[in-house]
Parts: C-alpha cells; structure tokens; sequence
C-alpha cells in the first residue's frame, strides 16, 4: 500500500460509519464497492440517480447485473484492478440504466483494502457523461451506427447490408429525401469501415459555385490565383485514408462532373495550379435527393459517373413511409434534447402523438426533430402538449388541410370516415392500438367504428409486430 | 419454439447489447429437444434483430438491453423479456415453467418497470 492510500484509510478511520456514509453520498459521482466475490457492498446515492436502481436492490447482487457496462464481458475494468492491482482512470464505456437508457459514463477503478491492508474488494466511481457525449456529438457530428434509430422493416434491411457494405471499400450512392439521414448512413459506413480511424469528410456540392467547389475538393498551390498565398489543400487530401462524403451529388455542373469522374477512375486529381498528380486514397460516398436515373437519361447528369458512383445504393424510405418509427424517434429525440438542455420532460401526450402520426414530414425526421427541439422551448417540464408544438400542427389548422391524398375526394361523412380508419390501420399494420393512436381516438371508439363501417379485418392483428 | 439467451460464464449476460455469445434452445411441448450456441461478438447493434430473425429466434431471454435496441427486437416480432438475471439452467427451468417474473430472477432496479413489465405477466409457455 502506497503512502496515499495508507494516510486516507486512516483519516477515515477516525469517521463513523454514519458519516463516511454521509461523506460518500454527498459526492457527485457514482460510487460502488465490491466485495471479492462481486458483490456490491455499497451503493451511494449518485450511484442511485445514474443508474435508477436503489442502494438496498443493487447490495449484495453481483456487479455486472446491478451496473450492467458495456465492457463486463470481456474487458471488466474492475477485474483488471482486481488481477494487476493497478487502478484505472476516465475509461469512457456506457451503462443501460433502469430504463434502459444507455448511459455513457467515465469510469475509474482501485483497489478496496482492509484496515491491516489487505484486499477486501475493489472500488468504482463514475461520471455520467450524458449531456457531454450529447455535445461532444453535436459539436463533432460524430453519430455511429447504433444512433440511427429504426424498427422499420426496410430500414432493417439496410441495417443488414450496412457492415457488408462499409467492409468492402466500394462507393455508395445514398439516395433518399432531405432530413432522411442520408450524412448519418454515410458516417456510420464510414465508422463501420476499415477506414475508421481515417478522417470523415463532407462537402455539400450543391452549396458552392464551380470555382468554389473546385478548389475546395482538390485544393490550390500558392499563386494559382490572385489572393492564393500559399498551399491549400482541399477535401480529397484532408480525407486521406478515410472517407469523402459528397453530398448533393445531383447538383454538381458538367465541368465538375468530369473532374469527379477522373477521381473515381483514376483515383488521382491535380490541386488548382498544381503541376504534380496526387493520388487518392480515399473512399467516395455521395448522396442526392434526386433521381440520378432520371437525370441521366435527361443527359443532365453523366452516364459514366452515375456508374461510378451508383456501384451500391441505398434508398432511404422517408419518414411518412416508416411512420411506425415516430413514437421512437420522438423518445429519443426528447431524451437527447433533455440531455442538452438540462430538462427533465416526460415525453409527448397521446394527442401529441396522433398528430405526429398523421403528419406527412415533408422535411422527414429532421423536421421531426425541429418540432421537438420547439417544443422543448415552450415546455417546461412534464409532457409535451399540443400548444407546446408549432403552430401549423394545431389541430385547428390540420383539419383545414386534407390528412393525406386518399382522404380527399370526399363522400358522405361516413364513407371518409371507413377511408381514414382503413388507411390508419394499413399504415399500422393492422395494429388496432397503434391505428387507434394514430386516430387520436381510444381503441374501445375504434373497435366500435370498425363494426359500426363494417371494416373487415385480416385475422392476424398485428399486434406480434409490435412492442 | 426456438428461445435465445445471450450467455456469459453460465449466465445470463448483463447487458445484451454487448453479449458475445447466444445459447439457443428449441422447445417441443415443453420439452428441450435441441440446443446450440452461436458467437455474436461480431454483430453490431442495429443487426442484431434481423441476426436473431435469420437464427429463427421466436423468444429472447435476456439481462439490460437498451430501449431502441428493444424495440428493434419487438418491432422484429421477437418477443424479448429482458432485464432477467442468473445462472442459465435456472432461468431456462423458470421459462419452461413460467415463473420468470419471480423477483430473483429480476435484475435489480427493474422490478415493476412498465415497459418491461408487460412482458412479464404471466407464464410464457413454449409452444
């Protein structure tokens, strides 16, 4: 035992047991102490409000089950105390709370030895890093695979091809709307991919004139026009190694188009004035809201480089496509929004919800996380009402718009009224419960108006494709 | 009935999430008629429902595993009782008899917590 760790067991020594208990529990961080055997001997309070589990269940339980990281298969850092004796410290790893949140945390271990020095357990703080990873990931964009968020069966299909995809060093072509999460799939390709540990790096085509553009993708050398005093170098060359996201692929001119097509073929470009040929290690993956096909056979987009980029593509379903993804999005996205702003709002109310499922989501899940991120400003606390949202989604004001194309053409009362339930149910998957959310209206009034309609339903409800 | 249960030192691993290997045991009336392990430390998350599809998992049994993971799972038509604890053999023998909502097969902290809760109720007979 070092001359620390001898002089702090005996000041606290000279403490009661009530207050070192008093003493650990007014700390901020978590702590837990375990015995040799696993078991927790104590529990203090942070410990309680990070992990949701009180001190007199998680006591005499075996360690793993009561702080449930992600490294106690394998690479418990506890163990690693325990069998070298040398502590560890801010090892950034994540928990699954009582909720089942997953909480990322920084944790350090140490030995726990007895008053004649001997080893009687371990020890364990941790830091709940939620609201720092939340802006560490804003700030850094660095979302992986495990943040695209989606029980949708087309989006599990993708969710199957990605690692393949990632593996293989190809180019992708994403398609799908905007707010679809088309730079989110990029990135997780990337961290997915051998690359990983190579830079990710986007550029948005479309937002930059030619001359821009150029010079931005390949960089320029000093003197290559008036005001280029020195060397740039330009995105493909940031991205050695690593990935070049080009997004907004569709709206690159035909000059452009060319340049692109050398260094997808030839995996080399020349800087703006440059004389050297640089080569490429890069990996491309573009995107475009547009219908690359199209515009091929429209000759406003070329041939040859739609071949080069389109060798996988993936087509991101928007999110009236996958409404049944909404109620998870909005979970999520209220959980990170609580985290960055420090609030503590519940949810969203069931009429909130019925709204969102009805909505169309022009702008998709981003527009779903604006009408969340505006009702955080509004909503103090508790749930998230209707007046918390924006004002185009009042009830008021939705029903001056038709709910969807097929809700139209309007008959008698109760003609649009089999429509919209039989919509809402299809979208549902023949789920009464969610359709009936949907509807903002109690499954005992569907089941009522399913009879009263004479809907037929299928025999199998939908309800083992739900939670 | 095909059942899963990601396994760890012959229990159920704490966090599925991050589970390693999975014990898969087919039921028939009841009775185990087969049982076979399979590695899944190479699966990333958001792959792990359609993993346990492609396996032909009717029920997964397992420790924590986080809510989007989970409703992945559910939205898979898996059904999942999650945050259940202890040594292999005896949660099988609680499944099998449905008494896996007795509270020591509970993890701590997750006694009574709705979203779980309601997969809990009642025995979960084998087909």
């Amino acid at each position: 035992m070092n001359e620390h760790e001898h002089n702090s067991g005996g000041s606290f020594r000279s403490l009661s047991p009530g207050q070192v208990a008093t003493l650990l529990d007014s700390i901020t961080d978590g702590l837990f102490t375990v015995d040799l055997e696993w078991r927790v001997t104590w529990f203090n309070r942070a410990a309680e409000q990070i992990t949701g589990i009180p001190s007199e269940e998680a006591v005499g339980k075996p360690c793993c089950d009561v702080f449930r990281a992600s490294i106690c298969e394998g690479n418990c850092a506890l163990r690693h105390t325990m069998d070298t004796g040398k502590p560890i410290s801010s090892l950034a790893i994540y928990i699954i709370n009582a909720d089942g949140d997953r909480v990322p945390i920084s944790i350090s271990t140490a030995l726990l030895r007895g008053g004649d020095g001997e080893v009687i357990g371990g020890v364990e703080t941790f830091r709940d890093l939620s609201q720092v990873e939340e802006l560490r990931k804003e700030i850094a964009r660095r979302h992986t695979f495990a943040d695209i968020i989606s029980k949708n069966h087309r989006m599990q299909q993708l969710f199957n091809i990605l690692p393949e995809i990632a593996a293989s060093d190809t180019t992708v072509l994403i398609q799908g709307d905007s707010g679809t999460g088309k730079e989110l799939f990029a990135r997780a390709i990337h961290y997915l991919s051998p690359r990983k540990d190579g830079p990710f790096v986007a550029v948005s085509c479309g937002a930059l004139p030619d001359t821009l553009l150029e010079s931005e993708l390949f960089g320029y050398k000093a003197g290559a026009f008036t005001g280029a005093r020195g060397d740039k170098p330009g995105r493909f060359a940031l991205a050695d190694r690593g990935t070049v996201f080009l997004d907004e692929i569709g709206d690159v001119s035909p000059a452009m188009q060319v340049r692109l097509l050398r260094v997808l073929q030839e995996r080399t470009f020349e800087p703006l004035g440059g004389t050297q040929t640089v080569h490429a290690d890069v990996r491309v993956i573009a995107a475009t809201n547009r219908d690359l096909s199209e515009m091929v056979e429209k000759d406003k987009f070329r041939r040859d480089l739609f071949y080069r980029i389109n060798v996988v593509r993936l087509a991101l379903p928007p999110l009236r496509e996958r409404r049944d993804d909404i109620p998870l999005l909005v979970d999520h996205f209220v959980a990170r929004f609580n985290r960055l702003r420090s609030k503590d709002v519940a949810g969203v109310s069931p009429e909130v919800i019925a709204i969102l499922m009805r909505h169309e989501f022009p702008g998709n899940v981003r527009e779903l996380e604006n009408i969340i991120e505006h009702a955080f400003v509004l909503c103090a606390g508790g749930m998230i009402e209707v007046h918390h949202l924006p004002e185009e989604l009042h009830p008021a004001r939705q029903t001056a718009l038709p709910l969807h194309a097929s809700a139209g053409p309007a008959g008698t009362l109760a003609e649009v009224e089999r429509q919209l339930i039989l919509d809402a149910l299809r979208r549902n998957g023949w789920n009464r419960l969610a359709a009936a959310r949907e509807l903002g209206i109690h499954k005992s009034t569907l089941f009522r108006k399913v009879k009263s309609l004479g809907i037929e339903l299928p025999k199998t409800d939908g309800r083992s494709s739900r939670p | 009935m095909k059942v899963a249960v990601p396994t760890w030192n012959d229990r159920i691993s704490p966090v599925f999430d991050t589970a390693q290997r999975l014990l898969l045991v087919e039921f028939e009336n009841g009775t185990e008629v087969a049982r076979a392990e399979e590695a899944i430390n190479q699966i990333p998350i958001p792959r792990r429902a359609a993993a346990l599809i492609e396996l032909k998992v009717d029920v997964l049994v397992c420790g924590a595993v986080s809510r989007p993971l989970f409703a992945m799972l559910s939205g898979a038509g898996i059904t999942v009782v999650p945050f259940v604890s202890g040594g292999i053999d005896e949660v099988l023998d609680a499944f099998i008899e449905g008494r896996l909502s007795d509270p020591r097969l509970c993890m701590p902290g997750c006694r009574g917590r709705g979203w779980r809760r309601r997969f809990r109720r009642g025995p979960q007979r084998p087909r």
